[in-house]
């Protein structure tokens, strides 16, 4: 069974496509990176697969259902079992670390004493231990991109979506979580759809890549 | 280099001069005078009247405050988030109150209520009279005040919704629906602009005069208002007026506190696509109770001010009797609006660029100017310019245009603060690395970029010159008076015909402008 799957997917913009006729799919566990020019439809896909808009023409596919189709969602993106690192982070400034965490844990009907255990657990693994209490506007650029990788593995989902995490970090702190990244998966074993136009993160996170050139499929690899 | 830093310099102490005489000499006027004598304070604050009285006003602030925000924020999170049809225009209709002083509503409800109106006519007389004996009353009040200010709660719960960034909600969305989302995330974010409109109802309400006095309740302003009008007792009337100013700076603390800790959700300008709401079943039944909200609280008063009023005969009586105070509002409130935008330009560009180290208390104070009655102003400034040697300001309408650049720097300061946020000031040292002098930038560099708020700046505090009753009867020098202060006068006895005519004049007074002012600007729009 595949784990995001896109069959002849369209999209337009009013008039203007973003993408057109694409057709894809993703293994469980795969790592896959979406690269291309600016515009060219990278950011689409993801909030395609995220449920935040449903193709104009072709299915959408994730864990095996349809979940969109013909320009209707037909599962919300709560129900789609993702997790998603935005470009500018989208960490709710009104909630701790803790709270930022346990938002999606509470949403799967968890029991407290799991939810904790959880929680703990995930920030231990992206060393911010003793951080629950904080919120994300004390916490530095790289630990705020931490707490939002945390956020989006903490339910275990079937898939992790990374739209350009890295893009306004410096040299060092990018290389760094990249390698964070990879060992995430490591230990974890999620599949990873990461988008970029960093030649650097294509090569340090993807197994697979999928460019896109103005909305077509521009090669596999 | 001096020059031009000097030029500036001298331009924004100008604002602040102007601003401080204004708004904040008539405060230390008028408490300097109710200090001369502890009679003043014994006397009112020693009299059970006076604190039956407050208790009223803050009864009534707080019925009022709380039904407009159960009302306002439902409301405002419907027409902000969801796929309601028509949610623009119920948005409009809803805001129509704020066009016109809450005593025009009053009326409106009196014709849709009282003996003799819409419900008399229909039911019976004898619904009539009992509805109307429910009007004049504290019930009656609440309902007036909650329609009248509803529109500040609604129009801020919106324009904080909008602004909360849509990454946020839908980092939430990928785990929980739309209702938890919108209860963890969406209404917490807003929460500061909520806060403010609550605090901004509750004080507004505690000032207003003309619709509880039309309606016959009695409340805090009014003690003030009689011992200065009826008693002519400054010293009594100010000492009145100091209970409203401690509420107006808890009422202030309360903004303060909540808008200064949490000012993460402000992202005005940024143009990004509000997340929506799909209502799917329950848009017909939300719809059609929203239409229904909408025909009992606007369109019911308005409608029965409209079926009283609109006869030729009444409404050239109307003209006749109060079309010169009609063009006196027009002139006045285009001159204030005019003045208010040139100082809300500086002021703001003061405050956004940390000109002086007091910014922040400009904008506190302002903000305190604005939620103080329009009553306690007027005293202040009746203190300060009373004298032979200020007469050319006194008896002239330059003390009204004073006392609506007081009570509304406020509004003209934070709209075109708005926006200066969207600007960089990177743009305006370009001009200064090219050579530009201060007099140039602010010409051809910082008006043009800011000139949507100015304009918007210009519209609003029109709107509320226009609308406002106690500067106007309290301020306008004999033969002077404004439409509202007109309207009120004729009241007592006009017919009910002539009062119904005198709202809808005054009602036009400021629609109409508005609505010229919003096609041109929408013309202008599509144009550029």
């Amino acid at each position: 069974m595949s784990a995001i799957e896109f069959q002849g997917v369209s999209k337009r913009y009013r008039d203007r496509p973003v993408l057109c006729d694409l057709s894809f799919r993703i293994e469980e566990g795969e790592r896959v990176v979406v690269h291309g020019p600016s515009g060219c439809g990278k950011t689409t896909v993801l909030r395609l697969v995220a449920g935040f808009l449903a193709p104009d023409e072709g299915k959408v596919l994730v864990g095996g259902r349809v979940v969109a189709s013909e320009g209707i969602a037909l599962i919300g993106p709560e129900q789609r079992r993702l997790g998603m690192v935005f470009q500018d982070l989208a960490l709710w400034p009104h909630l701790t670390v803790a709270q930022n965490l346990d938002f999606a844990l509470k949403a799967q009907g968890l029991a407290g004493e799991i939810r904790r255990e959880r929680l703990s657990d995930m920030l231990a693994r992206v060393q911010l231990s003793g951080s629950e209490d904080v919120y994300p506007a004390r916490l530095s650029g790289g630990q705020q991109q931490r707490v939002a990788i945390a956020r989006a593995l903490v339910a275990q989902p079937l898939a992790v979506l990374m739209d350009e995490p890295l893009s306004n970090l410096d040299d060092e702190l990018r290389d760094e979580l990249c390698g964070q990244i990879l060992d995430l998966h490591a230990q974890l074993g999620f599949t990873l759809v990461y988008v970029t136009h960093s030649k650097e993160e294509m090569r340090r996170i993807g197994v697979r890549s999928i460019r896109l050139r103005e909305g077509h499929p521009a090669g596999m690899g | 280099m001096d020059r031009v830093l000097n030029s500036k310099r001298i331009t924004l102490w100008v604002a602040v001069a102007i601003f401080v005489i204004a708004g904040v000499l008539p405060l230390c006027f008028m408490l300097a005078a109710s200090l001369t004598s502890a009679a003043n304070y014994t006397a009112t604050l020693g009299n059970p009247r006076t604190w039956g009285l407050l208790r009223s006003s803050l009864l009534l602030a707080m019925f009022t405050t709380t039904l407009a925000s159960l009302a306002g924020v439902t409301l405002g999170i419907v027409l902000a988030k969801t796929d309601l049809p028509l949610r623009s225009v119920f948005a409009v209709v809803l805001s129509m109150p704020l066009l016109f002083p809450p005593y025009i509503l009053a009326v409106g409800w009196y014709e849709a209520l009282g003996r003799g109106g819409l419900l008399s006519q229909w039911a019976g007389s004898a619904v009539g009279e009992a509805t109307s004996a429910w009007l004049f009353a504290f019930p009656g009040a609440v309902l007036v005040l909650t329609t009248a200010f509803l529109p500040v709660v609604l129009l801020l719960t919106m324009t904080y919704l909008r602004a909360v960034n849509p990454a946020l909600e839908q980092a939430a969305r990928l785990s929980s629906r739309w209702p938890a989302v919108l209860g963890s995330i969406t209404i917490p974010l807003a929460a500061p602009g909520i806060v403010l409109s609550l605090v901004l109802v509750f004080l507004m309400t505690m000032g207003e005069f003309g619709a509880p006095a039309f309606l016959r309740v009695d409340v805090f302003p009014v003690a003030s208002f009689t011992q200065f009008t009826a008693f002519y007792n400054f010293g009594a009337a100010t000492a009145a007026a100091l209970p409203l100013v401690v509420v107006a700076l808890l009422g202030l603390a309360v903004e303060q506190r909540v808008l200064r800790e949490k000012t993460f959700q402000f992202g005005w300008g940024l143009q990004r696509d509000c997340e929506q709401v799909a209502l799917g079943s329950a848009r017909t039944p939300l719809f059609l109770l929203i239409t229904l909200t909408s025909l009992v609280l606007v369109a019911l008063p308005l409608g029965a001010l409209v079926l009283r009023g609109l006869s030729l005969a009444v409404l050239r009586e109307a003209l006749d009797r109060a079309g010169a105070s009609a063009i006196r509002t027009l002139v006045y409130s285009a001159v204030s609006a005019t003045a208010l935008s040139m100082l809300g330009f500086f002021l703001a560009y003061l405050i956004h660029r940390r000109a002086v180290a007091f910014w922040r208390s400009i904008d506190a104070v302002a903000l305190f100017l604005f939620t103080l009655p329009g009553s306690v102003i007027a005293i202040g400034l009746i203190a300060v310019w009373n004298r032979p040697s200020t007469n050319w300001i006194y008896a002239t309408p330059a003390i009204l245009v004073t006392g609506f650049i007081a009570q509304y720097a406020a509004l003209s300061t934070r709209t075109i603060l708005a926006g200066f946020a969207q600007t960089s000031p990177s743009l305006e040292e370009a001009a200064e690395v090219a050579g530009a002098g201060w007099f140039r930038r602010v010409r051809e560099i910082l008006v043009p970029l800011a000139m949507p708020s100015i304009l918007v700046s210009w519209a609003v505090t029109f709107l509320f010159c226009a609308r406002e009753v106690s500067l106007a009867l309290l301020l306008a020098p004999p033969g002077q008076d404004t439409l509202t202060a007109r309207t009120m006068t004729l009241m007592a006895n006009g017919s009910p015909e002539l009062v119904a005519a005198l709202c809808l004049l005054s009602m036009s007074l400021t629609a109409v402008p508005l609505a010229v002012y919003g096609a041109a600007r929408t013309l202008w729009c599509k144009a550029v």
